[in-house]
């Protein structure tokens, strides 16, 4: 049947694939694995399309504004600064040749969003203004799993009390970056009518204060060791990811409903070189709670998911309230930038740890206090960075990196990282394998770019667990390992091999008299090959196959293989995109992911898991000249199985398909 | 006694992993042990072709120690000797603690075709000795090949005793290892070299950096164990000072000094 409807589809003229998409497919394919799934990305391909709607002028730019194209390295956005102080206002955009660092591939893709320009202007905030130049734009989104999961029955125990469609509005307004205002709510599957809302309201150079939020934000800072909410970047194919480029103070508009502050945060000029970020915030958190030994009630858990369908998860919704007040100062001056960052949360119920030894040296009580200090520094072509932390009463954290461009052709990153068992802080997205407490690493990584047409990275992660892990009932260790090769040829044609090894421990399954640990090492090898075979077509197909070993158990080998189709013909209104793939896992632990076109906004991934087909469309319409509508049907159709996934999201049958509709209107 | 029987036992358990390798001198060790493609002296322990285009008569010795037991040592000496469009070579290895020896002697010929093709060829002497065991000789060949594709690109393979001769004692466990290596080395300018190898049973990966004339910077990685390696050199006129410091995943770290001097 759906092959028939794939049929239909090959003779709809199509495409949706545009640069940016690109980029971040690029950029998102090599982190996925470690992610939450379900995560929104948004944020990432709304600033792209923002900034190529409105380029950076880069004669009038600021160190921020440049790290939020996050394909430039923190060494090259600070080369560019200094060439800019030594030779003044750029005045063409090739002179961007010249800059140390900057090689065809990164102008390439940053030309399109940076212009040159001799000054800007700025309107006034005054309410004619806001009303004309202003833009407004809206978002509706609807989605659903088209089979009866087992939950939506009526069950006498647990089920989802709410409906099986998952629906999403977003509104954005934006007067040239100077006041944004920000408006989310979504309801997830299984929800009832109750959605999680998030809102904000941003202001921009207002003199002393640089930047004011009331509402959700973000707060990224230094290294991410110390405070950083929501998106950060970890350890990619783009070797020097790892260096983080902090953006502090930030707007959230995202439907991630953890990791994020809520009330108002200020950034403020105090003088020419040092800066005051202060922020309050008050929130709610899901939990779930039990009583101590004294009858006081107290957090088991503190729940990350943003689910409230069933009874029990209705019930532990905003549980614990978390009050979160601090400061940061940032002091920068030429190439040297320090960040000292000190704040207060206090819950209103207390976190305990259970009997698991391994959660021994979880944090406990009801207030922590986080401090930290970070630097980074550029010297000739060599770009320091780290951060140290403390938590009160605490353990430590320490990491130092260094980014450095060795010649033209060869870029090093080398990052060393030691973070105590007992270092607990909620705000820690630090360089890691796993979380940023409980582990010591190095990581190296290398990339090399012959010419224009090669290009290769590789990395190399090594670390340690001092303490136990979650099945891991001893310290432990392992590494993790990448290279990728890529091969650009033409500008219609790019292929793409990567390997990637990962080595850790576990406790064994085999029933022995003395538990012990057991390597588990996965590999995976990929090809990719991306043809543009004219304006209007683009393929794209992928091979990988992956291995999973634990113990001496006998390896087991998955694959994957598939063909995208790209079509986008120029000025018309329908573009389309879709997926043939075939799969085949023995079973979960080899498990494949693979990163998967949807509708604008909506990055997502596929997990590629037992055996069977995975196809889907995507096709947007140009309703009006701002209206699009977007619709993606999408299917996963196993072999040999009568029943897809467990528990409440048990389907009986072999198929599990969704459809997805998006509305978006600019105005 | 008992810290003799510790020292023994734990020696004997970890010395093939600690030592196995030849010693290639603090150069290529900081670069991860990695010598396949790399135009060095120590070419007389790696790749016997690597050493065809030195012009000038190189004497490098070099001293390895394990700091988990001070017991455990490794020494070498290498030497090169230019004649006419031929160099002549010499390597000698030692490692082990006093109650297990192993000591290599290799005597290499290299020769160059034209200007990119190198071809070497190794004779080796082995001799094992274990207290109270006695003591066990053996001979075999190595012979490797470098090939200069371009300024930047440099490609190397040699192989250790292809004829898998063995030591002359029979009952003995130990063999004389039979090892493939293949090697890439890339010079992006003067100041760069990057290199790394794969052999039968490891891969390498090492970079060796000049920060300024005299002092280079190194660093690199092997698998198989996973093995990090640092490293420096000093170098002024005919003399040359390198250090690297090796940290092994389970048992510690490893300094070695190198010093040469070119006649």
């Amino acid at each position: 049947m759906f092959f028939k409807f794939l049929l239909i589809l090959l003779f709809l003229p199509c495409a949706i694939s545009a640069q940016e998409d690109v980029l971040i497919k690029e950029l998102l394919d090599g982190i996925v694995d470690d992610l939450p799934e379900d995560f929104d990305f948004s944020e990432l391909s709304e600033r792209l399309i923002f900034f190529k709607k409105h380029p950076i002028n880069l004669n009038r730019t600021n160190p921020e504004e440049l790290k939020s194209l996050f394909f430039l390295s923190p060494l090259q956005i600070a080369n560019f600064f200094s060439y800019l102080s030594t030779n003044n206002k750029l005045i063409d955009i090739l002179e961007l040749q010249a800059i140390p660092g900057f090689d065809d591939q990164t102008i390439q893709k940053l030309l399109p969003f940076v212009r040159i320009n001799e000054a800007d202007l700025r309107e006034k905030i005054t309410f004619k203004n806001l009303m004309r130049i202003g833009e407004n734009d809206l978002v509706i989104r609807y989605a659903r799993t088209l089979e009866e999961q087992k939950g939506f029955k009526n069950l006498p125990g647990s089920r989802y009390l709410g409906t099986p469609e998952k629906l999403m509005l977003r509104y954005k307004y934006n007067f040239s970056n100077r006041l944004t205002a920000s408006l989310v709510m979504e309801k997830d599957a299984g929800e009832k009518l109750n959605p999680f809302i998030a809102a904000n309201l941003t202001i921009n150079d207002m003199g002393k204060v640089k930047k004011l939020i009331i509402g959700d934000y973000n707060l990224q800072f230094g290294q991410g060791l110390t405070l950083w909410s929501g998106f950060g970047f970890g350890k990619g194919p783009d070797v020097a990811s790892v260096a983080k480029k902090d953006d502090g103070l930030k707007p959230n508009s995202s439907a991630n409903e953890y990791s994020f502050f809520r009330g108002i945060g200020a950034k403020i000029g105090l003088s020419k070189n040092i800066n005051l970020t202060s922020f309050w915030s008050a929130r709610k958190y899901d939990a779930s709670i039990t009583t101590d030994n004294e009858g006081n009630e107290v957090i088991s858990t503190l729940n990350e998911t943003g689910y409230h369908r069933t009874s029990s998860e209705i019930n532990n919704r905003n549980k614990i309230s978390q009050n979160t007040y601090g400061a940061v100062f940032e002091y920068h001056e030429n190439a040297l930038n320090l960040g000292l960052i000190i704040y207060q949360s206090n819950y209103s119920k207390a976190f305990i740890t259970d009997d698991s030894a391994y959660r021994l040296f979880n944090f406990t009580g009801k207030q922590l206090t986080n401090i930290g200090l970070h630097y980074n520094y550029t010297f000739k072509n060599i770009y320091f960075f780290g951060e140290m932390a403390k938590s009160l009463k605490g353990g430590n954290a320490l990491m130092n990196g260094l980014l450095i461009s060795l010649s033209n052709q060869v870029s090093m990153v080398v990052l060393q990282r030691h973070y105590e068992k007992n270092y607990h802080n909620f705000f820690n997205q630090a360089p890691a394998e796993s979380s940023g407490s409980n582990e010591n690493g190095f990581y190296a990584g290398l990339n090399i770019s012959p010419s224009k047409k090669w290009m290769l990275s590789l990395y190399a992660d090594y670390f340690k667990f001092p303490w136990l892990k979650f099945r891991i009932d001893a310290p432990s260790q392992g590494y993790e390992l990448l290279a990728q090769l890529s091969y650009t040829p033409s500008k219609t044609f790019k292929a793409v091999m990567r390997y990637k090894s990962e080595l850790k421990q576990q406790n064994t399954d085999l029933d022995s008299p003395i538990n012990y640990l057991d390597d588990v090492k996965r590999q995976s090898l990929r090809t990719d090959a991306n043809w543009k075979l004219n304006k209007t077509i683009s393929l794209q197909n992928r091979i990988e196959v992956s291995a999973y070993q634990k113990g001496e158990i006998k390896t087991e080998l998955g694959y994957l293989i598939y063909q995208d189709f790209a079509f986008v013909p120029l000025r018309a209104k329908l573009s389309a995109n879709l997926r043939i793939s075939y799969f085949n896992t023995p079973s979960y632990n080899s498990r494949l992911y693979a990163y998967e076109d949807d509708i604008l906004y909506n990055f997502s991934f596929g997990m590629y898991s037992g055996k069977g087909f995975r196809n889907y469309m995507n096709v947007k319409y140009k309703l009006l000249k701002n209206t699009d509508v977007w619709l993606r049907y999408s299917l996963f159709h196993y072999k040999n199985i009568n029943v897809i996934g467990s528990g409440l999201d048990e389907i009986n049958g072999n198929e599990k398909s969704e459809v997805k509709f998006q509305l978006r209107y600019q105005f | 006694m008992n810290k003799q029987f510790y020292i023994f036992t734990v020696g004997m358990l970890w010395i093939n992993i600690l030592f196995a390798q030849t010693n290639l001198g603090a150069r290529l060790t900081a670069m991860g042990n990695n010598g396949a493609a790399v135009k060095d002296i120590w070419g007389v322990a790696a790749n016997p072709a690597a050493i065809g285009n030195i012009p000038h008569p190189t004497v490098q010795i070099t001293h390895q120690e394990h700091i988990f037991t001070k017991a455990v040592s490794n020494q070498a000496l290498a030497l090169v000797f230019p004649i006419n469009r031929q160099i002549i070579g010499l390597n000698l290895q030692r490692y082990g603690i006093s109650e297990f020896q192993d000591i290599k002697v290799g005597l290499v010929i290299t020769k160059q075709f034209g200007e990119k093709l190198e071809i070497g060829l190794r004779a080796n002497y082995h001799q094992l000795k274990i207290s109270n065991y006695g003591t066990t000789t053996g001979i075999s060949i190595d012979v490797g090949t470098i090939y200069q594709f371009t300024d930047e690109l440099c490609f190397g393979f040699y192989i250790n005793n292809p004829s898998k001769e063995s030591y002359l004692n029979k009952s003995l466990y130990t063999t004389i290892p039979t090892t493939m290596y293949f090697g890439i080395a890339y010079r992006t300018n003067d100041k760069l070299l990057v290199a790394s190898t794969i052999s039968t049973d490891a891969v390498a990966i090492g970079i060796d950096y000049q920060l300024i004339k005299s002092f280079s910077l190194r660093g690199g990685l092997s698998l198989n164990p996973f093995t990090h390696y640092v490293g420096f050199g000093f170098s002024k006129s005919t003399f040359l000072v390198d250090f690297s410091f090796t940290k092994y995943p389970s048992f510690g770290y490893s300094p070695q000094l190198t010093i040469g001097y070119v006649f």
